[in-house]
This record gives structure tokens, sequence and C-alpha cells, in this order.
């Protein structure tokens, strides 16, 4: 019944695949599509819009994996995006993917398709799971009573996905009736009189008409606002209003008595077509053993804490190395081509555009590709195995104290690796406010690439408290990041409720598939996004570097070196006011290790010359000052340009840019001017 | 207990303007409830204030205004008078749908309790009105106080015992979502744990487990089984 149906050819088919979350639909995506997949983002928002190819005797599929749902009342941007494709969407046949050992819930959204007159395959995947428990179903006699096909499968071991295939590509009679579910004398009298008012105003007759109100009936407000885009205003109030009189005399709330009834409807045909095993003869649950220990009482933050610190581990000691490697080439890339580039006869300024502006750019974007593949396969590990859940579950309280959601941690400690990827793994929050506050905060956690100008100038100006001061920055932007999570919480997004209403799935092994094709979507989506803004921040800076023509590569004289001096002055209330501190920071903003290096070619001094300078030109209560700002001021146009993306909008990244530099130069200013007035380390 | 707050009319207006826009939006504010009942915001404020007072409802700063559990009672049993009203005037004495709604809408307020129960005994008696209306919740709930004593909120249970779903006392999606989730009325749920901090607790219904927060959990009303 999909409404906007374009014309395929005979042997073309869209395919959508849907279900509840666990269900293994994603699995089965990747066993239908293999690597013929395309990752793209729904229009509009940031949820992944996956569609891939598969081709069956001479039919051509294009297959759509639907985010996970659990009802057709949508609450989070994924179930917006599956519910408005399932009921307005241009495809051909659903294959609605069901986890057998969990029929009741599952059903649930199956029969809110169904009802709509969806062309849907039952898929009872996971049969084996179902096998293990005892259950025993009925397949033929679920069809007969859901009226729809139905097909059982393993997608973890390609089981069952011939006979599925061919069940597709049946042609099914679409004229048969729609599922219809008793819903007591009281709602049916209104579901038909509703009906005939529809009918008599127009309602568009490509939505089943007895879906549409029944939804209305339920007060879903979706079906409110396509009604009163319909029929109009004054039209929908006459619906509205019957609806709402009838409920006044009602026995209750007309949503508890279709929901109830639907349950009901569900209870039946699992009664009639299910078999299970007493209570007392079922297998002992594993999930429920692995939980008793993993979210136990006194082990549950230990091991919380141990998981983190092995992910942070994994993603940092495998990675620096390959990192390294990267650094080197695009080093070594850049002299080998410099070199030839001037041997040819070819003008500095074009040698230094590629070498230092293209190939330097494009090394700077892809010096954080091993943390973020070896990131995303630890949180895909993670994620597959059913721990994810887990985590959030273990953290929630504390995290709610800070106005933030359970799952908002992964991204905050991802942070301390590179904010690149832990504004990224944002993703995994429903709402959006605990989305936004997550990324707004993300920064302030002290990503890796600001701990080499730590150690340089601890190193040079605090030689017996280096790991001291160190430390004392990370407390310090856990601390700002606290603050900053309340005062947001009060200011963006007052009263809001969140919930923490979730499924915890039960504990799987992750196939290694499944684990490799989420970790290629993550960092292919990293390289092509981000890739394309840094790309062109880079070269603008290159260009400001190097104009007006004719100057040094990033001296006083060039535009960046001239941009450094218009800024000293704001930097001098906070004891750095000169403009090699400002033009460092300026291209601390391409990449936060980037301060180091300009440093050393604005004082014209190599690693150990640099250490003098630094003792010469800062106090050691000015280079705390300076290392505060450094911690906490704007973040690198990698990070926002990785806002941007996963935001959609150029407000949050600007937002993100301005009230960190705010706060880092009023953070900045307390102590230094704090310092004097004290007379320590002046 | 209901019955020993007296509520002026306005007042009852508010309970009720403040228990269908929850019911309808998830949510009620200040500016809402004004739009709602026509009347300047400040009024509003000061009826609000005097709602607070009776321990009817609760706003946090800021925050979106909540019904109480005595609250809750009020307005239904506002909500409950003005159907057996209707049904009385529209059923029993055949005055048309609509004078029927806007004069319940008048009377509800100045109905004595001698009156009301009256008249739901008459209204019980003539079988104007099926089994579970909410008159006889009332009236159970007058007579059998111990039946609603053994009743309670899914947060009170131990973990390790079952119980079974009554009533989703939440509003607006919160109660669609938890409905969504398999929590509807009838529904087995058993409490399998806390998390380590004691909250959010982990429940097991329809045959998974789902976690949910301790506040989430106290506006669901279960019965021990």
């Amino acid at each position: 019944m999909a409404l906007n149906k374009t014309k395929r050819k005979n042997n073309e088919l869209k395919v959508a695949l849907a279900g509840n979350p666990n269900s293994g639909k994603t699995t089965m995506f990747n066993e239908l599509t293999g690597s013929r997949q395309h990752v793209g983002n729904w229009p509009g928002v940031t949820v992944e819009k996956k569609t891939g190819r598969d081709s069956y005797q001479n039919y051509s599929l294009e297959v759509i994996d639907l985010p996970g749902t659990y009802s057709l009342g949508a609450y989070s941007e994924d179930e917006v995006v599956a519910r408005d494709f399932l009921t307005t969407g241009d495809y051909d046949v659903v294959l609605n993917i069901i986890n057998s050992s969990n029929l009741d819930r599952n059903l649930y959204f199956t029969v809110q398709l169904l009802e709509m007159g969806v062309d849907l395959i039952a898929v009872l995947n996971m049969a084996d799971e179902a096998e293990k428990k005892g259950i025993k179903i009925d397949k033929e006699k679920i069809g007969q009573l859901l009226g729809t096909p139905v097909v059982e499968t393993v997608a973890s071991k390609g089981r069952g996905i011939d006979s599925l295939l061919a069940e597709t590509v049946q042609h099914r009679d679409l004229s048969e009736a729609a599922l219809k579910i008793d819903y007591g004398s009281e709602v049916e009298d209104l579901i038909s009189e509703v009906v005939s008012m529809l009918k008599e105003f127009d309602f568009t007759s490509q939505i089943n008409q007895r879906w549409a109100a029944v939804k209305l009936i339920e007060h879903d407000p979706e079906a409110v606002k396509l009604l009163e885009r319909e029929v109009g205003v004054s039209k929908a109030k006459k619906i509205k209003s019957l609806i709402a009189e009838r409920e006044l005399k009602a026995e209750d709330d007309f949503d508890n008595i279709i929901i109830d009834k639907k349950y009901e409807f569900i209870n039946k045909v699992i009664s009639e077509s299910v078999q299970r095993p007493a209570a007392d003869q079922e297998p002992e649950n594993v999930s429920d053993k692995i939980d008793a220990i993993v979210t136990n009482k006194y082990l549950g933050i230990p091991i919380f804490m141990a998981v983190m610190w092995g992910i942070f581990k994994f993603t940092f000691t495998l990675g620096d190395p390959l990192i390294g490697y990267i650094e080197a080439f695009f080093e070594a890339a850049g002299g080998w081509l410099g070199g030839l580039l001037v041997g040819a006869g070819i003008s500095p300024l074009i040698t230094s555009f590629i070498t230092d502006g293209i190939i330097g750019g494009v090394g700077s974007v892809l010096v954080f590709i091993p943390n973020i593949f070896l990131l995303f396969l630890a949180i895909g590990i993670l994620e597959d195995s059913g721990y994810m859940s887990r985590a959030a579950y273990v953290m929630d309280k504390v995290m709610s104290k800070l106005g933030l959601h359970g799952k908002s941690f992964i991204p905050m400690i991802v942070g301390f690796g590179c904010n690149v990827p832990g504004v990224m793994a944002t993703r995994t929050l429903d709402s959006k406010r605990d989305r936004i506050i997550s990324i707004l905060i993300n920064p302030l956690m002290s990503c890796s690439a600001r701990l080499p100008v730590y150690v340089v100038f601890a190193g040079a100006l605090f030689p017996n408290h280096a790991s001291t001061v160190v430390f004392s920055l990370y407390a310090l932007g856990i601390v700002m990041a606290v603050i900053m999570a309340g005062i947001f919480n009060k200011i963006l997004f007052k009263g809001e409720r969140s919930h923490f209403v979730m499924e915890l799935p039960p504990y799987r092994f992750p196939t290694l598939k499944g684990v490799f094709i989420h970790m290629w979507e993550k960092v292919g989506a990293f390289i092509k996004k981000a890739g394309t803004i840094i790309f062109a921040v880079v070269v603008l800076i290159w260009v400001l570097a190097n104009l007006p023509l004719g100057v040094e590569y990033a001296s006083a004289q060039s535009l960046i070196g001239q941009f450094g001096q218009l800024m000293a002055p704001i930097f001098e209330p906070l004891g750095f006011g000169n403009w090699q501190a400002a033009s460092s920071l300026v291209f601390g903003i391409l990449a936060k290790e980037v301060v180091v290096g300009t440093l050393g070619v604005v004082y014209a001094a190599g690693e150990g010359g640099l250490r003098a300078a630094l003792t010469a030109n800062f106090s050691p209560l000015a280079a705390y000052s300076f290392l505060t700002m450094v911690l906490l001021y704007t973040p690198c146009i990698a990070t926002l340009g990785a806002i941007k993306s996963e935001t959609q909008s150029w407000k949050w990244p600007i937002i993100t840019a301005s009230y960190l530099f705010v706060l880092a130069w009023l953070v900045s200013f307390v102590i230094y001017q704090g310092g004097m007035l004290l007379g320590i380390g002046v | 207990m209901e019955a020993d707050i007296n509520l002026s009319e306005s007042m009852e207006d508010y309970l009720e303007a403040i228990y269908n826009l929850i019911k309808e939006n998830g949510s009620a504010r200040v500016t809402d409830i004004a739009n709602h009942l026509k009347i300047a915001a400040s009024s509003v404020n000061q009826g609000l204030k005097k709602l607070n007072q009776e321990g009817l409802i609760s706003q946090e700063k800021y925050g979106p205004i909540k019904l109480t559990e005595s609250g809750l009672k009020a307005a239904e049993k506002v909500r409950c008078k003005h159907r057996m009203l209707y049904l009385f005037l529209h059923k029993t004495l055949g005055v048309s749908q609509e004078s029927a709604d806007h004069d319940a809408c008048r009377i509800e307020h100045a109905l004595s309790e001698e009156s009301f129960s009256k008249m739901v005994d008459y209204l019980i008696k003539n079988n104007y009105i099926e089994e579970q209306n909410c008159a006889f919740k009332m009236k159970a709930e007058k007579e059998e106080p111990k039946m609603a004593a053994e009743q309670l909120m899914l947060d009170k249970i131990k973990v390790g015992s079952k119980a079974e779903v009554v009533k989703i006392e939440s509003k607006g999606r919160l109660k669609r979502k938890l409905m969504d989730m398999g929590l509807n009325k009838g529904a087995k749920v058993e409490v399998k744990g806390r998390a380590p901090m004691g909250d959010p607790i982990e429940i097991k219904v329809r045959g998974y487990s789902l976690s949910l927060r301790q506040d989430e959990a106290a506006e669901i009303l279960v019965k021990e089984v």
C-alpha cells in the first residue's frame, strides 16, 4: 500500500527490512546484500540509510534496511524514519524480521503493519535460538491467523534465505483485506463512524481508512497532523471532537483499550500456534547469569571501568604506532614530491601549496583513521555482544545526576582519545536533547592531541611537577564538562523529560562480518564527510599563511601572523599577549598538536631550543594559563566538522566554537589574575 | 481521602485542564492552561500556587506541571462526575448531547457526595453504565480499601518478586512507550535486579529484559502475584 510507489520494471523489486531492534535485521541485511551496500543518510536527519542489492532468479532486488523500531508510534529520530517510510514510502514488500524467541513483543509490531495493509512476509528469524529454548512454532498456523506468508530463517548462519527470497518474488494478491482486530463494540462503532466521516471528507484513499480511523482514535499525533493536512483543520476538528466526546463516556481511555486488544489478539495467536516449555523446564538463561555478575552491586562499576580502560588502551596503544607510520608516510611523500617539483622547476609557491597545503592537509585528516578504526571496532563488539546497554544501565544514575543519559558516557570516554569519534559516538543516544548536550561538552574531554602541548610546557616550566600539571588539566576539563552540562541542561532544553525505558538484549557472540561492516561504515562516513570540510579549511589556512604574496610561510607578516598580532591584545590579561602565542592558538584550531609545531616555527627554534624559548617568554603562571586556554578553547576543525555533520546544522558547531572560546578566556583570566593577586608562579 | 479536600470550582477547572493537557500533549504548562481555560496567565499562576499548597500538583522550577497522586485522584473524580452527569442527563432524561455536555460541565462542581453517589447507584441499577466504568472504580476504592492496599507501585516490588500490571499512570509519550514495550494491563513482570547505585531497575516482561528508572517504575501500578 505504499503511497509513492513509482513504476518499476516487472523484474525489479524494492524490499524493506523492518522489525524490532535485536531481531537480527542487520545480520539479515548483510546476508542478503553482502558487500553490495551503500550507506548514506535519510534526508534531513543523521539516521543512516542503508541500501543494498541482491538478485534472485531473474529478479533484481533493492533492499532497504530500516532502523529498528518497536512500534509505529514513533519516539526517536530512528523510529520516525522507519515509520514515515513504512506509511508513505516507495516499496513493494516488507520483510518483517521477527525474533522467534520473543514473539509477544515482536508480533506487536507485525500486527501494526498488517493492520495498515502492508504486503508483508513474516520472517521468523533466530529460529535456532527459539529451538534451544524449547519453543515450538507452528508457522502454517501463525501465517493463517495473521493472514500473511511466514518463513523461518537463521540469518547468522544463512539458513532459510533461499526460501525467503523465493517468497519475496512471489506475486501476492494485494487486494486482500488488511488484518482486522476486534476492538470491542464501543470502539468498533466509533471506527465505522470515523471511517464514514473520512470518506465524506474525501480523505486520501491511498491509506487504509480503518487503520487511519484507529490511529485517530488512539490520539496518534502524526495521524492527526495528516488528517489536518488532508481535509483541513475545521473538518479534522469535527472528527476529533466526536472522538473526545465518546472517550468521555468510554469505560477506559481509547488508547488503553486499543493496545490491550492488540495484545489480546497476539496472545490468542500465540496460544494457538506456539508451544512453550513449562516454566520449570525452561533451560537456564545464560544472559541472566552474566547479568548477575556484570550488573552486580559491587562488581558492576569496577567491571565497567575495566572495560572502558580496555577500550581506551586498545584504541590508543594499537593506534598510535599506526598514526606514526601515517605521519611519517605523509612527511616523506611531501618531502619527496616537494623535491621532485622543485627539481622540475615548479614555482616554490605551488610546491608549497601541494606539499604543505594538500598533502599536509589530507595527512592531518587521515592520521585520525587508525584510532577511529580501532575505536569503532571495539564499540561494535560491545554493541553486538549486548554489553553496551548494560554499561548504560550501570552508569545511568551518575549520568542522570549530571543531566545526561546513561549512554552519554561512551562519547565522553572516547573523547579523551579524540573528540571526532567522541562526537560521532553520540549517535547511540535517542533523545535529541541528550545528544546535543553530549556533543557540546565533548571537546572538554582533553583529547590525546592536546597532550604534546602539555608535555612540552610542563617539561620546560614545571620540570618537578610535570605529571601533576598534566593531571590537573584533565581534571579541570572534566569539572568544566560537568558544570557546562548542568548549564546547558537548564538553558537549552527546559524541563524536557528523557526516559530510560530500554531493552537489555540477550548477550550474543558478535560476528566478525557484522563488526567489520559496522566499522567500515563509520570510517567511510568519517573520511567522506569530515574530510571535505577539513580539507577546505586546511587549504584556506595555507592561503592565509602565504598571503600577501612573497611573505615567509606563517611569519609575522603573513595574514595569519597579522591576525595573531591583532588577536594578541585579547590574550594580554591572560598573561600571554604576544603574537607568537596568539598565532599558535589560531593554528591550533587546525589540530591541537599543531600549537607546539607553530611555536617552534615562530620562535624559530628546534625541539630543544623551544624549551629555552618558552622559559624565556612565559612565566609559570602564564604557561599554566596558556595550557588552560589550549585545553578549553575552540576545538579543532575536524571536531567542528564532525559536529556539523552529526547535527546537520551550522548552528551547533558555531555555538560550540564560541562558547568554548569564551569559557577558556574566562577560566584562564581567573587563573592568571588570581595567581597574580596571590603572587603564585609570577 | 480526596473527599476531605474541598475544592473550589475554579480549582477543579484547573485540575481538569491540567489532566486533559497532560493526556493530550504529555505535559501542561502555564501558557497552555491559560489558553485552555481562556484566562490570563497571571491568574493561572495564582491558582497553581493554591493547588501546590494543597499538595495536588508539583512543579519543578521552570518545569512542566505534574499531578501528584492525590491530584490525579481528584482530577479523575471531577472527570468521573462529568461523565456520570452527562450520562444521567443524556441517557435518562433525553437531553441533547451538546446541552448534556455543557450542563455537566457546570453542575459537576456543585454536586454533593451524596447526590453523586445516589445518581451512580441509579445509573448502575438501570444498566446505563457498564462495569469497569470510573464510577465502579470509585465505589470499589471506597468500599474495599483493603483491595487497593494490595496494589502498589512497581518500584516498591522487591528484587526476585513477580507482579501483574494493573495500570500505567504515566501520561503522554512515556505511557505510550511503556505500553508499546509490552507493559499493559495484565502483563506479568518480574523484577530481576537493580543497577549498582540502586537505579535503574531491570525487569522481565513478555520474555525479555527491560530497564526502567525508579521514577518511571513509580508510575506503574501493579499487584503482587
